[in-house]
């Protein structure tokens, strides 16, 4: 596993930095956003308007995000695709279907720890300016935008790998209604919901496996 | 490994396509439908309702099936169109026996509602509330700088620092023990708005299910409790309103789907009402001078009670509410989706909701249909293999969404990458 | 053949695309220690064949059988005894020579560190160069180093010469030769540049329309097969391809008939063509033979 991780941590290596930028980037504008408003305004005024009105202050982060899915997903499977690479990891002396769980488990982890330093970001902001009632109850809005951000991942990936643009278009079709089938606008929405959605989204990151096999096996 | 990740394709494309079809098809084979408003008229002592049409015009009737022009229709509900008949200088003062003024009518006419939607948020919202000075001076209030925790005591936040006060907190909190208040609250309803020039004050509901009302007066807390007892329901929403005119606060509603006016002189008044599901139903509340009318709207019918000033339920009137997707539409809908997935990205409980169809035996038909349909495509292509036992049962369970992805999955020309 | 000694066994190998069918039933093994050369023109099946050797496609019928295992379904031990090249030198370009011996080391125990350093030697640049940023040839040196150094028994090396000039394809061949001499490995080879396998490989199979149209060790293929010059003012007008006369080139000197014509029996068929002695033997390449067996389209 660590030998496959360190083929894609050698692939993604400008991605990776530019994904912490984006991020990085937005967690600091969100940051000086909120810091202006609350100076600006009576801050029980902002925090009422939080609570009445759902309002998601740090929405910019679920863009970055998104945005970070769908290009690890694309950037991690595009060489693979392009010149029919994925031959050559193959072909490595491993389990195929370890190999391709290890090459997808790369990507979500990296997505795993982009959500995680997002999340401790938004919370440590929120902390600055906001009471702990409004600030805990902003993991649970995040832990549904790491879902989704799962999900496009996987989308993204399986269609950068798919070698033939007829079932790209069928599996794009297939798949592509799943993308905000758990996008979340609410605090402290139900959590049995989002353990529900976690499992979906679990499972729909196996969907890698029909293109990676249709491209190992001929499919 | 290849059959799994194939039906894994498949079972997602089923749920996405579960979402999305049925949504398109919705949008695109929606009506325009017509909607009564249902009134009661104490001038023919009926109810009256008016349709607007899917021609986008006005139809006036009464429930015996008297038809009426418009003028006609606002001079027997004089508590509705009251401003116009004003206006028009048809408005009688004596409707019913009763004298009422023009000015009374519009004074003491509320119109109160809650939404499932509202219950639903208000149950998830964040337990933070301001607490306003009762008496502003001023057409606004002022907005406090800090917020009031409600929950197992009254904590107050000051915004600005983000510290506790202690003291205000203990004041408050104390002030509720010592008037019998027993934490913690289980619920609590407020009007958190600014543009008023005044606030009746925060009512909370605490474990034994007793209401009381607590107000600021020059930063001191204020508590009123009302000795009723309701503790045989569970109540699950508090609206609470502002109005000079109005001898009630606001109201609750009790999971029985029955109706709690908060008056002003700490009694409650209740209304008991049938076909009300809080948790689905839209309810509206019009409290005049003539009757208080109450209507349920459920997604699929419309029911209007009237009830005298004593809350005694006099007439009661139900009737259909016309579905956006009708007629031969919606049975094509029913036939199509067994099963159809909604989500809502704003609501409360986060929920994915799976509706049946309404009609199974056409569902069923269709998906034997479409078996036949994909055997025989099979066939044709000559791709018939183990594996159809399990797309028959796929598409059996999932109908045209199966169906849908297994024909995209379907290698019918057996073409591969590397053509 | 005893089975310890037939690395590569292909039976009765069936495919087609859509309605098309490009294998007919293809035959051949290849034994432990051989140089196998795989020829065919363009569309023969040559590519199906191939992606089913490196287990990329399954067939349709047949069995393509690698150590005794199905070429798709490899165990991991018998992976690391099969070096492939894919067509085109396909690496992982984004890697620097450093990262690309430390990747593969890690999956082959038995890396050689000394054959992947000689091979660097030999190419002259930095190890932190990237992949990508290299010539086509030297790319090939660096995908044929990784396939000696992690010790591979069998090679399979699909078109190695595309995009090789004649010098890296020289210094290409010159290399496997090398190796594959001292170690005993098992090859096959494709290319489309027939005649640079001639002084490589021993054994060859031909297949034309999805079938073996030969399969011989080298020096028999041109068995039989004779090539004559003609000079340009000959009329060959009448002279029409069959089971003896094979190919009819024209070059800027002479023409040039492959056939299957003794020196005696081409003096007497091309009697009113020309003179005699204007008809001048020479060596058939392996190359002509190839062309004079499949034709040229």
């Amino acid at each position: 596993m660590k030998h496959i991780f360190y083929k894609e941590k050698i692939k993604l290596n400008r991605i990776l930095l530019a994904v912490i930028i984006i991020n990085a980037a937005v967690l600091i504008y969100t940051f000086f956003r909120v810091r202006v408003g609350i100076m600006l305004n009576e801050p029980s005024g902002i925090w009422l308007d939080i609570i009445l009105r759902n309002g998601i202050f740090y929405s910019k982060v679920e863009t970055a995000l998104y945005v970070s899915a769908l290009l690890l997903g694309v950037m991690q499977f595009y060489p693979e695709f392009e010149r029919k690479r994925f031959r050559l990891s193959c072909h490595l002396p491993l389990n195929e279907y370890k190999m391709i769980f290890y090459t997808s488990l790369f990507g979500i982890i990296v997505l795993t720890v982009l959500w995680l330093i997002d999340m401790a970001g938004v919370v440590l902001l929120a902390s600055q300016f906001f009471p702990i009632d409004i600030y805990r109850a902003i993991p649970l809005v995040m832990f549904y935008w790491y879902i989704n951000s799962l999900i496009i991942y996987t989308f993204a990936s399986s269609l950068t790998l798919e070698a033939s643009w007829n079932v790209k278009l069928r599996l794009a079709l297939m798949m592509a209604g799943c993308i905000w089938a758990f996008k979340m606008e609410v605090y402290n929405s139900s959590l049995s919901y989002a353990v529900t959605a976690f499992l979906f989204a679990v499972f729909y990151c196996f969907s890698i496996y029909f293109p990676a096999l249709r491209f190992r096996k001929g499919l | 490994m290849k059959l799994y990740s194939k039906y894994l394709i498949v079972l997602i494309a089923v749920f996405s396509f579960s979402i999305i079809m049925p949504y398109f098809y919705s949008i695109i084979f929606i009506e325009n439908t017509s909607k009564d408003f249902v009134y009661y008229s104490e001038i023919i002592d009926d109810f009256a309702v008016s349709t607007f049409t899917q021609n986008r015009s006005f139809i006036y009737r009464d429930k015996a099936g008297n038809t009426y022009t418009e003028k006609e229709f606002k001079q027997i509900l004089p508590q509705v169109y009251v401003r116009d008949l004003v206006l028009t200088n048809s408005y009688s003062e004596i409707i019913n026996n009763r004298i009422i003024s023009a000015e009374d009518m519009i004074k003491y006419n509320f119109y109160l509602s809650a939404r499932a939607k509202n219950i639903d948020e208000e149950r998830i919202r964040i337990k933070l509330s301001p607490v306003f000075e009762t008496q502003s001076g001023s057409a606004n209030l002022t907005m406090p700088v800090d917020l009031a925790r409600i929950g197992k005591d009254i904590t107050f936040i000051n915004a600005r620092t983000r510290e506790i006060d202690k003291e205000k907190s203990e004041h408050f909190t104390n002030e509720l023990i010592n008037k019998g208040f027993t934490f913690p609250v289980k619920l609590y309803g407020t009007n958190p708005d600014v543009r008023k020039p005044y606030d009746v004050g925060t009512f909370l509901l605490d474990k034994n299910n007793t209401l009381f009302r607590l107000y600021m007066v020059k930063g001191k807390p204020v508590v009123e409790k009302y000795n009723t007892n309701i503790s045989n329901e569970e109540i699950i929403y508090i609206s609470i309103r502002e109005n000079k005119y109005a001898d009630f606060y606001g109201f609750m509603i009790a999971k029985s789907g029955n109706i709690f006016l908060i008056n002003i002189n700490h009694t409650l008044s209740k209304i008991t009402v049938d076909n009300y599901n809080p948790n689905k139903d839209t309810m509206r509340i019009n409290i005049n001078p003539l009757h208080i009318l109450l209507n349920i709207s459920t997604d699929k019918y419309q029911y209007t009670y009237i009830y005298d000033k004593n809350y005694n339920l006099l007439k009661s009137y139900s009737l259909d509410i016309e579905s956006s997707l009708s007629g031969y539409r919606l049975d094509i809908y029913n036939m199509l989706f067994p099963f159809s997935i909604y989500h809502d990205a704003y609501s409360a409980a986060g929920y994915l909701k799976i509706e049946k169809t309404e009609n199974l035996l056409l569902s069923a038909v269709f998906i034997i249909f479409l078996l036949c349909i994909y055997i025989v495509i099979c066939r044709y292509f000559k791709s018939i293999s183990k594996t159809t036992v399990i797309d028959i049962f796929v598409i059996a369970l999932s109908g045209i969404y199966g169906f849908t992805a297994l024909i995209l999955l379907q290698n019918f020309k057996k073409d591969t990458l590397w053509e | 053949m005893s089975f310890n000694n037939t690395i590569i066994s292909v039976s009765g190998l069936e495919h087609s695309y859509g309605s098309a069918k490009v294998l007919k039933g293809l035959n051949f093994t290849v034994e432990k220690g051989k140089i196998f050369g795989l020829f065919g023109k363009n569309g023969a099946g040559k590519t199906t064949t191939i992606n089913i050797l490196m287990g990329f496609l399954t067939p349709e019928k047949g069995d393509c059988l690698i150590y005794g295992e199905k070429s798709s379904q490899l165990s991991n031990e018998n992976k690391s005894r099969i070096g492939l090249l894919h067509e085109g030198h396909i690496s992982y370009d984004f890697m620097t020579l450093e990262q690309t011996e430390k990747f593969y080391k890690g999956f082959f125990p038995k890396w050689e560190s000394k054959t992947f350093a000689y091979f660097m030697e030999k190419l002259g640049l930095p190890k932190n160069r990237k992949i990508k940023h290299m010539s086509c040839g030297q790319r090939s040196q660096v995908a044929l180093a990784v396939l000696m150094a992690q010790g591979a028994e069998t090679l399979i090396l699909d078109d190695f010469s595309m995009g090789l000039d004649a010098g890296y394809r020289r210094l290409f061949l010159d290399h496997l030769n090398q190796f594959v001499k001292d170690n005993n490995k098992t090859i096959l080879i494709t290319s489309h540049i027939v005649q640079d396998l001639e002084r490589f490989v021993d054994e060859a199979v031909i297949i034309n329309k999805g079938q073996v149209l030969l399969s011989a060790p080298l020096s028999k293929i041109k068995d039989g097969i004779y090539g004559y010059r003609l000079p340009l003012n000959a009329d060959i007008k009448n002279i029409k391809k069959d089971k003896r006369i094979l190919d009819i080139s024209i070059t800027k000197e002479s023409y040039e008939i492959i056939t299957r014509l003794t020196l005696e029996e081409s003096k007497k068929y091309f009697q009113g063509i020309t003179l005699s002695e204007n008809i001048i033997p020479y060596n058939v390449s392996f190359e002509d033979a190839f062309i004079a067996l499949t034709g040229k389209y």
